[in-house]
């Protein structure tokens, strides 16, 4: 019952984006949570971090604390605001060609929050040069270069890992390379033992695992693996909208569309990617409230496309498809996207465009990239089948 | 790695690829004008409360709810802010603009303060200039979301850090009046543009010479003179005619900063060849080559007055007419000026030499300065 109150006045929020301005009648009445989430104890030392900034942009370790509390709330909060913030704070050495080492981490994953990734790896390889042991340097250059596609190199990354971390974020680290280049089974059994390892480490990482072991665990096929790891991410940090999100799509892949909509959230809050889950599950559980939830969504997905930026297109691609039927639009934007993303995800979504736009042309990029890397997933390799590619 | 370290590393790391999860999107406000014929301008400005507890303050008692009680207090402050990120004009003249009673709407990210706005352009605005400056200072991922109605128009556009102040051209759209503005900024920017200027220069300096004898003589058919800087004039229109409307149709879109910094390569290595000649063929060829190049930068200010398709033909005819009647007047004034001194001894060392060295030296200032993005050329 609480779920579809809360979804009623979110959707009350939807209905009224479309209305006109208004003047509300009590002075008491919320127009705001700021900020929203759990972060809101974090405001005052926030505050404190600012003023102290204000009195000197330029100091370093000043300037490294604010972005990183900043970067932090963005993640806590699902606002890119405070990305946006974080630049702001790094104004002194956003456009120079040197700045120090902490400074390049930091601009780095602001850029490649903005899908600049290739300035992101260059600023995290010249962190790198300067200081070769940053382990969340290594750390967060793998991810990069893994949705960039570069597997290989991704993986190189991640084996500077092995004497700087836990063995755990180590072997994790390494079976998201694997997994995508023909050593599913061998990085699904490295990280089962080195879970049961790192058993003490914090929620977050072990969340981090769990998920990646059920994201390789379901590209292999071994549905009830890839089940109890995905709920044991989403259990582990409750906090983390990636894994909830990769247990619903897991759940949605098995077409259990009802399962899904009940590890979703009832409020989707900010977070676009959380509401298109929201709404194909709401869609294919013939819920009364998907029209509504279906055109929250494309309004929130227009006002982004309004800024004249696409950082948005896999999840547009996957609205249009799944939602609107629209094969043809949703094949274009999933072309455009995998020239800047290439995960697992972006793969299935321009093959699944590809079947429904009976456009086998369009898949070639993604049939080459599954060639190369050796990439082991029973999804798309039965989406190829559709395709009478094999 | 320590416990800290590895949690700090582990919130990076979720920031990442990852579907974005945190994929809303960013700051945006919503600024709609329409301007009359009268010159009266009058829309609103929708900006998010989430930006104005940022920029201004609204909590006033730091609960976490800004309620319309606590924006209502801070009706003065929002205007005040906003009004002073935002300066009009037009044609060149700065607009007045007040900001009336705020309201509020809910958009697809949150609730919004809503600033009615009304002023005063001077009458029948040609052009109008928007300075858009909110919030950049604390968000650089900010952007206003512009639509603007005039002269039966309607024109949208994106405002950010980078954009400076963006013209529009909101005259009426009748044809002379089309053709002769923009006859106007061709002319006008071909005198400004001391880049193209300089080039011309370079080009022109020893056309009034030969080569003789290893060294520059004064050339004695003044007909061939005439016929050799019309061949110059032309391969240069000719060439920047193209690119010029090649990208301003959209078929070719060459980023800036390399179309700036070739234009300042064009000119060094126009002056240079003046000084020891390296360039092969006929200077008219190296006229066209460098032409090319030219008619990229002249684009950008068309594209920048974000015109509406119906006048784009109008604007490439009337601004590439006024960009050679601009170079013509140029022609014209240092032609028979070069000519009556190219006898003199002075005129082949210093005018061409030092000149040409000279030249050469800004342009290699210029080309440093749009290589590196420097902003340190005060021209």
């Amino acid at each position: 019952m609480r779920n579809s109150i809360a979804i009623l006045i979110c959707l009350s929020v939807g209905a009224a984006a479309q209305a006109a301005p208004y003047t509300p009648v009590d002075d008491a009445q919320v127009l705001a949570r700021i900020p929203a989430g759990a972060a809101r104890g974090q405001v005052k030392p926030l505050r404190a971090l600012q003023g102290q900034w204000r009195r000197d942009p330029a100091d370093v370790e000043t300037a490294v604390k604010l972005a990183q509390a900043q970067i932090a709330m963005a993640r806590s909060e699902s606002d890119p605001r405070f990305l946006g913030n974080a630049q702001a704070t790094l104004r002194t050495w956003w456009n120079a060609p040197n700045p120090p080492e902490r400074i390049l981490l930091l601009r780095a994953v602001i850029r490649q929050s903005n899908h600049e990734f290739e300035p992101a790896v260059a600023d995290l390889e010249a962190a790198l040069r300067v200081n070769p042991r940053d382990a969340q340097a290594w750390l967060t250059l793998s991810t990069v270069q893994l949705v960039m596609g570069r597997i290989a190199a991704a993986r190189a990354s991640c084996e500077r890992l092995r004497d700087l971390t836990a063995p755990l974020v180590y072997v994790t680290c390494v079976a998201g390379a694997d997994g995508l280049s023909g050593r599913a089974a061998q990085a699904l059994s490295a990280l089962q033992a080195a879970q049961a390892r790192g058993a003490t480490l914090p929620p977050s990482v072990r969340s981090w695992s769990a998920t990646l072991a059920g994201e390789i665990a379901e590209r292999l096929g071994r549905v009830a693996d890839a089940e109890r790891q995905f709920r044991r991410g989403a259990a582990l940090d409750p906090d983390d909208v990636y894994a909830r999100n990769a247990l619903a799509d897991f759940l949605l892949n098995q077409d259990r569309a009802a399962e899904a909509r009940a590890v979703l959230p009832g409020d989707a809050g900010k977070s676009d990617p959380t509401l298109l889950r929201i709404a194909i599950a709401a869609r294919r559980a013939a819920d009364a409230q998907a029209p509504a939830l279906e055109s929250l969504l494309f309004a929130r997905l227009a006002a982004s496309r309004e800024r004249g930026e696409a950082l948005h297109l896999r999840e547009e691609a996957r609205a249009l498809l799944e939602l609107r039927n629209d094969a043809q639009g949703g094949l274009e934007l999933a072309q455009r996207n995998w020239l800047v993303q290439k995960e697992t995800a972006d793969a299935r979504l321009l093959l699944a465009a590809a079947v429904a736009a009976r456009d086998r042309k369009a898949a070639a990029p993604v049939l080459a990239w599954i060639q190369e890397n050796r990439v082991e997933d029973t999804l798309l390799a039965s989406l190829a089948a559709e395709l009478g590619a094999r | 790695m320590s416990r800290a370290l590895l949690r700090a590393a582990l919130a990076l790391l979720f920031l990442l690829g990852a579907g974005g999860a945190l994929a809303h999107k960013a700051s945006d406000s919503y600024l709609t004008l329409t301007l009359a014929d009268g010159g009266g301008i009058a829309g609103h400005w929708d900006i998010a409360l989430r930006d104005l507890e940022e920029a201004v303050g609204l909590d006033a008692d730091g609960d976490g709810n800004v309620t319309w009680g606590e924006v209502r207090a801070s009706h003065g402050a929002i205007a005040g802010y906003a009004l002073s990120r935002l300066a009009l004009a037009g044609d060149g003249r700065a607009c007045t603009l007040q900001a009336g009673k705020q309201q509020v709407d809910d958009h697809t990210d949150g609730a919004y303060a809503v600033i009615p706005l009304t002023g005063e352009c001077p009458e029948k605005t040609a052009r109008l200039t928007v300075d858009y400056r909110l919030l950049f200072d604390l968000d650089p991922q900010h952007r206003g979301l512009l639509r603007l109605e005039a002269g039966g128009r309607s024109v949208t556009g994106v405002l950010g850090p980078e954009s400076g102040a963006q013209h529009y051209m909101t005259g009426e759209a009748s044809l002379w009046r089309s053709l002769a503005e923009f006859v106007h900024e061709g002319m006008f920017h071909i005198w400004a543009g001391f880049d193209h200027l300089l080039f011309l220069v370079a080009l022109l300096l020893p056309a009034v010479l030969v080569r003789g004898d290893g060294r520059w003589l004064p050339a004695h058919d003044g007909r061939k003179v005439i016929w050799t800087v019309a061949g110059i004039v032309t391969a240069f229109t000719l060439a920047h005619s193209i690119t010029l409307a090649m990208a301003v149709l959209g078929l070719v879109t060459p980023p800036s900063r390399w179309v700036e910094a070739l234009i300042a390569v064009s000119v060094i290595a126009a002056a240079l060849d003046n000084l020891r000649p390296f360039i092969p063929g006929p200077r008219w060829s190296m006229a066209f080559v460098f032409g090319l190049v030219h008619g990229f930068g002249f684009a950008s200010v068309l594209i920048d007055l974000h015109l509406p398709a119906e006048v784009l033909a109008v604007s490439l005819v009337g601004f590439n007419l006024g960009v050679e009647i601009g170079q013509l007047a140029v022609v014209g004034a240092l032609l028979p000026l070069a000519y009556f001194a190219r006898a003199t001894a002075a005129y082949p060392r210093r005018v061409v030499g030092l000149g040409s060295f000279a030249i050469a030296t800004v342009a290699g200032g210029w080309l440093v300065d749009r290589a590196f993005d420097l902003n340190w050329m005060p021209f």
